[in-house]
């Protein structure tokens, strides 16, 4: 397991003095009738990535929605640059605030670089600035301007998936979500992805909260792992320490599977 | 409203004196009553609008007591039962000039209506007035609309002469054609018809004196300036029954056209000096008629667009509203077009304005459907990202709706424009003009040239639209995204 430790421990000593870029308290979720999320406390260390496991239907996809207020709390309070998020802040926290999911969503419309011009058009900055920002995340993301000039249709999963990483990172935002971002890709190129994700870390990527039902993908990308079953978190804390001392049991049952497939 | 549509129609409207504009019905002989005087104005220096072929009685009364007209040629008895609405009116002047309207200079004849039966039917039957009718069966009577619906029309006679005949309805215009064939036996007519003078027919006499008079008139507002009454007046007298039934039958029958036989007319009579105008060449008048169609459509389809796009995207999210619109475009789109540019006339006058909004109506439904259905459709991840990226509603608007709508909204503008081509040419019948004037005119004078002068080219505009709409999409759309 060569990669499980490849995180460097510089981030894990600094985090802990920095106000944290996001926090749950109490926070209760009711969708349809369904209560999707209880009573979550969660902390978002700064400069910190974190990871939430759990199977489909825990929740996970929820908990990542509240940070940028795409789903609204019925009880509880989120944070966000430390203070409660309210509808009025929707618009200046989203701005800060990367988002790239599954299913990427490229506007099909605008070519690749349209689509990662957009944040910063939306944003007003100037023409040649934007110009100058989107040569800088194709170069991190490694797409080539020839690739970047066509419509989302003419790329690859992976290709486009790098182009929604980027576009969620164009603003230089203080928190990336990312919901199952991966796990649409073939294993080669989601190898790949994650090269580019550690690559990244410390300067497009600051703060990150990544959403999977891969325990193995999160142990290679996260510090911190939080385990929710049944719309609750049932383990939390540095990525070594669940992994060591599972302590509940489906998180032990979860971590056990994961070593056996290891 | 009125302003924005005549803006953007870009009316040439000439700054010097007021010109007079004369009206006409959409029939032969009003053509050529109104063609006349056209002619003899402009002789005597007046400038001269013409606003011809005005879809029937009412829309010529409405455009001339909303002043789009100063006057048309009108008959008195059409004048005391269809205007005012009572046939047993002596004097008209009156109630007229409680409307600032007068009648000026009768030209001398009185067309009225007549009953025309099959000659060989006549004979055989030895029917010779209407009261002969009375206690007679099998008889196919087959007679104008109008006729029929008027209050001094085939009912008022049915009961005055005691007939029991049934009766059905037919254009006027088709009737003669139909009794020639034999197809019917008895139509209504008017004394004066070009046809009465050629077919094989006979007049029945009306021998308990159940028409009233129908002499013509010119029917003005009485702001007429005095030179016209005068210039006018000159025509006094000057058509007697004969004259207008020969006039008629060569327009009608022989196929001369309108402008040469009042021109003819005029130089019979010594009234028309040198400078008779000639008739206005093919080609320009064809330009004029385009130019005037595609301006009406196109200014109809700017509006829709704009108006149906927007009111579309405010109220896309709200379905109960959605919904309320869409009733209310389809609720438009059941108004008979014709309903529905007379309805306009008490409102907006006649000519191009009207007939830009009744467009501009008609025109909304397929935009405004397109453009609900394309947003309905737009998959959720584009909307989750709008959101993700702290769009405004505008933002959303106009970086995520309209850009993914857009193969839709132009599928709704292209139908919404062929629909427009064809609905503008029932223009004309409130004087807009277009390639609709030449149909109506050539349906009023059966003149299947004139028909295909109007119907030809505004089948060629509407291939041509369809191909610049498949430009337009070329343009606003990628490949991929276009619809098939």
């Amino acid at each position: 397991m060569p990669l499980r430790h490849a995180v460097s421990t510089l981030t894990l000593t600094a985090m802990s003095d920095a106000a944290p870029t996001a926090q749950l308290e109490d926070v209760d979720v009711i969708l349809g009738g369904n209560h999707i999320l209880h009573r979550i406390r969660l902390t978002l260390p700064a400069g910190c990535v974190t990871a939430v496991i759990g199977a489909s239907g825990s929740g996970k996809s929820t908990l990542l929605r509240l940070l940028n207020g795409l789903v609204t709390p019925q009880a509880g309070t989120v944070y966000r640059h430390g203070q409660p998020l309210t509808s009025e802040r929707f618009r200046d926290v989203r701005r800060d605030t990367g988002y790239a999911m599954q299913q990427i969503g490229l506007l099909p419309h605008l070519s690749i670089a349209d689509n990662i011009a957009l944040p910063l058009r939306l944003a007003g900055r100037a023409p040649e600035a934007i110009a100058d920002r989107v040569g800088a995340l194709l170069d991190a993301m490694q797409l080539s301007p020839e690739l970047a000039a066509r419509y989302p249709a003419a790329a690859s999963g992976g290709q486009q998936q790098r182009a929604g990483l980027a576009r969620a990172l164009a603003l230089e935002p203080e928190l990336l979500l990312l919901d199952e971002a991966f796990s649409g890709l073939d294993a080669i190129t989601r190898l790949a992805t994650h090269e580019r994700f550690v690559a990244l870390r410390g300067t497009e990527i600051k703060s990150a909260l990544l959403v999977t039902h891969d325990l193995d993908e999160a142990a290679r990308l996260a510090d911190r792992l939080v385990i929710l079953n049944a719309g609750r978190i049932v383990r939390e804390g540095p990525r070594d320490d669940v992994l060591t001392d599972p302590r509940d049991p489906y998180a032990i049952e979860l971590v056990e599977a994961f070593q056996c497939a290891d | 409203m009125r302003g924005l549509i005549a803006a953007l129609v870009l009316v040439a409207t000439p700054a010097w004196a007021e010109p007079v504009r004369i009206g006409s019905k959409n029939f032969t002989e009003s053509y050529l009553l109104a063609e006349i005087a056209a002619q003899h104005l402009e002789a005597r220096g007046v400038e001269v609008v013409r606003q011809f072929g005005l879809g029937g009685t009412k829309i010529c009364y409405d455009a001339l007591r909303a002043s789009e007209i100063d006057l048309y040629p009108e008959y008195t008895g059409t004048i005391a039962a269809a205007i005012l609405g009572d046939t047993t009116l002596t004097n008209i002047a009156p109630p007229l000039a409680e409307q600032g309207l007068a009648t000026y200079a009768p030209p001398g004849f009185n067309n009225t209506y007549v009953l025309a039966l099959r000659k060989a039917l006549a004979e055989s039957r030895g029917l010779t007035k209407i009261s002969d009718l009375v206690g007679e069966t099998g008889i196919d009577a087959a007679l104008s609309h109008e006729f029929r619906a008027r209050n001094d029309g085939w009912p008022a006679l049915s009961a005055h002469y005691g007939l029991t005949l049934g009766s059905r309805g037919i254009e006027h215009g088709l009737a003669y054609e139909a009794l020639a064939s034999g197809g019917a036996d008895l139509t209504d007519a008017y004394s004066t018809d070009g046809d009465l003078s050629r077919a094989d027919l006979v007049l029945l006499d009306d021998d308990r004196a159940f028409f009233p008079r129908y002499d013509a008139v010119w029917l003005a507002r009485t702001t007429l300036a005095p030179d016209v009454v005068a210039a006018l007046s000159e025509l006094e007298g000057r058509i007697d029954e004969a004259t207008m039934q020969a006039l008629n039958a060569r327009a009608a029958l022989d196929g001369e056209g309108i402008a040469t036989v009042a021109a003819s007319f005029l130089a019979t009579s010594g009234l028309a000096n040198a400078n008779t105008p000639v008739p206005s060449q093919f080609w320009s008048r064809l330009a004029g008629n385009t130019a005037r169609h595609i301006q009406l459509t196109l200014a109809a389809l700017l509006l829709a667009g704009i108006v149906g796009v927007s009111l579309a995207l405010v109220l896309q999210p709200f379905a109960r509203a959605a919904s309320g619109l869409l009733y209310v475009c389809g609720l438009l789109q059941t108004i008979p077009s014709i309903a529905l540019l007379a309805l306009m006339i008490p409102l907006v006058g006649i000519g191009v304005v009207p007939a830009v909004i009744a467009l501009f109506l008609y025109a909304l439904l397929p935009i405004v459907r397109a453009t609900l259905t394309a947003i309905n459709a737009i998959e959720p991840v584009y909307l989750t990202v709008a959101d993700a990226l702290g769009m405004t509603a505008s933002e959303r608007r106009r970086h995520v709706l309209v850009p993914l709508a857009m193969p839709h909204i132009i599928a709704g503008l292209r139908t919404a424009a062929v629909i427009a081509i064809g609905t503008a040419t029932l223009a004309a019948f409130i004087g807009a003009g277009g390639l609709g004037q030449p149909i109506v005119t050539g349906l009023a004078l059966n003149d299947t040239g004139l028909i295909l002068e109007g119907a030809v080219p505004a089948a060629l505009l509407a291939i041509v639209t369809d191909l610049v709409f498949d430009l337009l999409e070329r343009r606003l759309v990628p490949p991929h995204l276009r619809s098939a």
